[in-house]
């Protein structure tokens, strides 16, 4: 008899909260049963500001999904981001102990718990700890370096740490809905789970997940994430921008950047000009369209030369094979790939979703939440072997039903 | 604890946050589902309690007195018959039809055989027998009513009284009120037949217990005086004749509804004893149809009503079967 658990992936963005419902069969396959979207407030960059507001949209959107697919959602994974977020690289190594220089899995956990212990200040929590490949005796050994022979044993963690406060509103959003939350994945590679493949991780590759608060992004190196980062400029800074520089309101500006913004200036006419509304209605404005991608461009400028400058010496356009691969919503402003090209040095193309997903859902602006669920049902696929079968399962079930 | 313990503090991770919330921070979607989730866990503990206390009282029971559930399984003798009828039958008519063995077992009761045994009598239309442990049988009864009664000789034997119930049914009848039985009509032209141990149903009399039942609700003085009902033109000319104390011949026509036929009839009795130049009637026919009534005159005038007569002088014609 098949055993399903319904799991749900919520990424509470600047601009909206979008929650997705995933039937999770036997631990092993995934069907996707239910979408829910809702309108986010109380978030700035990606950052609970206001409980209650914040509480209400996620809430909204998690009984959306969960109508939608007919079923209550049992455990959700968060998407996190935010310019709280930080990470640094440590590294350890070990000598070998045995005798005959055999790698243990003792040596394993030695140098791994070495490598992850380092205090962090005052009010700052582990989100993630992503681990880079073992090198035995400078030998790159990849993820398993068992019973292999040598005698120093290195690791070292890519560690993303956060404020304990944001995280904690974050969680504590989630769980006014009476739901467990079974983990946190940063929103960076919760996208680069579902847009890059094996080989692109292995050749390299770096996601830029370009949001309405933020910008997430991740560098795949050696086969698994080298490096993460969050910039708190979105698509909505480009916005922001318009509105000062053409002195119109928000909901103006926002409206001209999807239909006139570019990511690189292409229009030579410098008197061209562009209707606010074009209806021909009383108000209506015009404008210099040079000047509206004039604007956009230099943002967007601006914001990949931000990534690149975060990312510093680990961003070799040679060793980044795969490109970089552009995903959020703010990555269908046209020719921001262009302007991405010229500031990486190396291809770059839209990151598409696989053919599986839903249709309305193959938007970029749904990658990070698609790529929840699926790093939420690996996770769980990878961690259930180690769990014992038998009446293990029942007593777990019968208290989590107070969860 | 490792030699590395004391030099590698582990930093804090994000699962050290404590998930519980209050209440009152929570949605009210939010709360509902707490409330949901609360009630199933409550439902459960209490489930597996009570699963648990009588798993304890069955352990203790079998460790301390094994026989009581040994003998409420299989040996418990009958010690009760519980009996619910919506008729006149009696517990005692119970007990002599199943007639249960002394010391029978409860569980060893063949339900289906005592159950015909019931039914077979023709006065119980349908039984049902329950066993309620420990020791109890009950025994459920819908009985026939008696529309008619009718008086037979039975394989040479001497003639005795049975009724006959809406469906035809015919039996000896248990428990009845002698009022009751003697304001029964009886029932002639007919003929009865063997079928098994009793006697097969008779066909038509359905059609009599309504023109019975329409004279009793609305003429109950004419129904009074009713003493035999006839069905032998029944299947041929579609008439019941009635023998009453009024008319020696009363013809009945099953085309038109009774409720009319009633009512003419006892218009017509009225109108012939206001006027006792007429004579006695011989004969009122409400067969023809319509408002005419033929009636025949061939006696005294009508008079009040004589005594009630024996059965005996009623029953001319008296219906034998051979076995």
């Amino acid at each position: 008899m098949s055993k399903s658990r319904f799991i749900g992936a919520v990424e509470i963005g600047t601009s909206k909260v979008a929650v997705l419902v995933g039937e999770v069969v036997n631990g092993r396959s995934l069907n996707l049963i239910g979408f829910g979207e809702c309108q986010s407030r109380g978030v700035i960059k990606g950052a609970v500001a206001d409980f209650k507001a914040a509480s209400d949209a996620a809430h909204s959107a998690l009984m959306s999904a969960e109508q939608s697919a007919g079923v209550r959602i049992e455990e959700v994974y968060l998407a996190q981001t935010g310019a709280h977020l930080e990470g640094f690289y440590n590294e350890a190594s070990v000598s070998v102990s045995a005798a005959d220089n055999m790698v243990s899995q003792v040596d394993i956990d030695t140098v791994c718990r070495l490598a992850k212990s380092k205090a962090l200040p005052e009010g700052r929590m582990v989100v993630h700890n992503i681990r880079r490949p073992f090198y035995l005796d400078g030998r790159m050994v990849g993820s398993n370096p068992e019973h292999l022979v040598g005698q120093r044993l290195d690791v070292g963690y890519w560690t993303v740490h956060g404020q304990e406060n944001r995280i904690a509103d974050n969680i504590h959003v989630i769980r006014g809905f009476n739901v467990r939350v079974g983990d946190l994945i940063l929103s960076s590679l919760a996208a680069g789970a579902v847009l890059t493949s094996p080989q692109d991780r292995q050749n390299g590759a770096l996601v830029i997940d370009v949001g309405a608060g933020t910008t997430d992004f991740v560098l795949y190196r050696d086969g698994g994430a080298f490096l993460t980062g969050v910039v708190p400029v979105g698509g909505g800074h480009l916005t922001n921008d318009l509105a000062l520089g053409l002195r119109v309101t928000e909901g103006q500006a926002e409206k001209l950047k999807l239909r006139f913004g570019r990511g690189t200036v292409l229009s030579k006419d410098k008197t061209e000009k562009v209707w606010l509304n074009g209806d021909f209605a009383i108000g209506d404005r015009q404008f210099p369209k040079h000047t509206i991608e004039t604007i956009t461009s230099a943002r967007t400028w601006e914001l990949l030369e931000v990534v690149r400058k975060k990312l510093g010496a680990a961003f070799v356009p040679e060793r980044c094979g795969a490109g970089v691969i552009l995903t959020g919503g703010t990555s269908r402003l046209p020719g921001l790939t262009e302007a991405a090209a010229k500031a990486f040095g190396v291809a770059v193309h839209i990151g598409e979703l696989p053919g599986a997903v839903d249709e309305k859902l193959r938007e970029p602006a749904f990658a990070t939440v698609t790529g929840l669920l699926n790093y939420g049902a690996q996770s769980r696929a990878e961690s259930a072997p180690a769990k014992r079968a038998g009446t293990g399962g029942f007593i777990k079930k019968l208290f989590a039903v107070g969860n | 604890m490792s030699k590395f313990d004391s030099v590698s503090p582990v930093a804090r991770s994000w699962r050290d946050i404590p998930q519980s919330v209050a209440p009152r921070v929570m949605s009210a979607e939010g709360r509902r589902r707490l409330v949901f989730s609360t009630g199933k866990l409550a439902a459960t503990c209490f489930l597996a309690a009570v699963t648990l206390w009588g798993g304890i009282e069955i352990w203790r029971t079998l460790e301390t007195a094994p026989q009581t559930l040994a003998a409420a399984s299989d040996r418990e003798p009958v010690k009760t018959i519980e009996l619910r009828t919506d008729g006149v039958l009696d517990l005692d008519w119970v007990k002599g039809v199943v007639a249960l063995p002394r010391n029978a077992a409860l569980m060893e009761l063949d339900l289906s055989a005592l159950q015909a045994r019931l039914v077979s009598s023709g006065q119980v239309r349908t039984a049902v027998l329950v066993r309620k442990f420990p020791s109890t049988l009950v025994v459920t009864l819908q009985e026939r009513t008696p529309v008619v009664r009718i008086r037979a000789a039975l394989g040479g034997a001497e003639p005795s009284d049975l009724v006959i119930a809406r469906d035809g049914t015919v039996y000896a009848g248990s428990g009845y009120n002698a009022e009751l039985i003697d304001s029964l009509p009886w029932l002639a032209g007919v003929r009865l037949a063997r079928a098994g141990d009793g006697l097969a149903p008779l066909v038509g009399v359905e059609t009599l217990a309504e023109l019975l039942a329409v004279t009793q609700a609305n003429a109950p003085g004419l129904y009074r005086s009713w003493k035999v009902v006839d069905l032998s033109r029944l299947s041929t000319d579609g008439e019941i004749l009635v023998q009453s104390d009024a008319v020696p011949e009363v013809i009945f026509g099953t085309r038109d509804d009774f409720f009319t036929q009633v009512a003419l009839l006892d218009s017509t009795i009225e109108q012939i004893s206001l006027n006792p130049a007429l004579g006695r009637p011989s004969r009122i026919n409400l067969a023809v149809g319509g408002r005419q009534v033929p009636v025949a005159f061939g006696g005294p005038a009508l008079r009040a009503p004589a005594p009630t007569p024996t059965p005996a002088s009623y029953f001319r014609p008296l219906p034998r079967i051979s076995l």
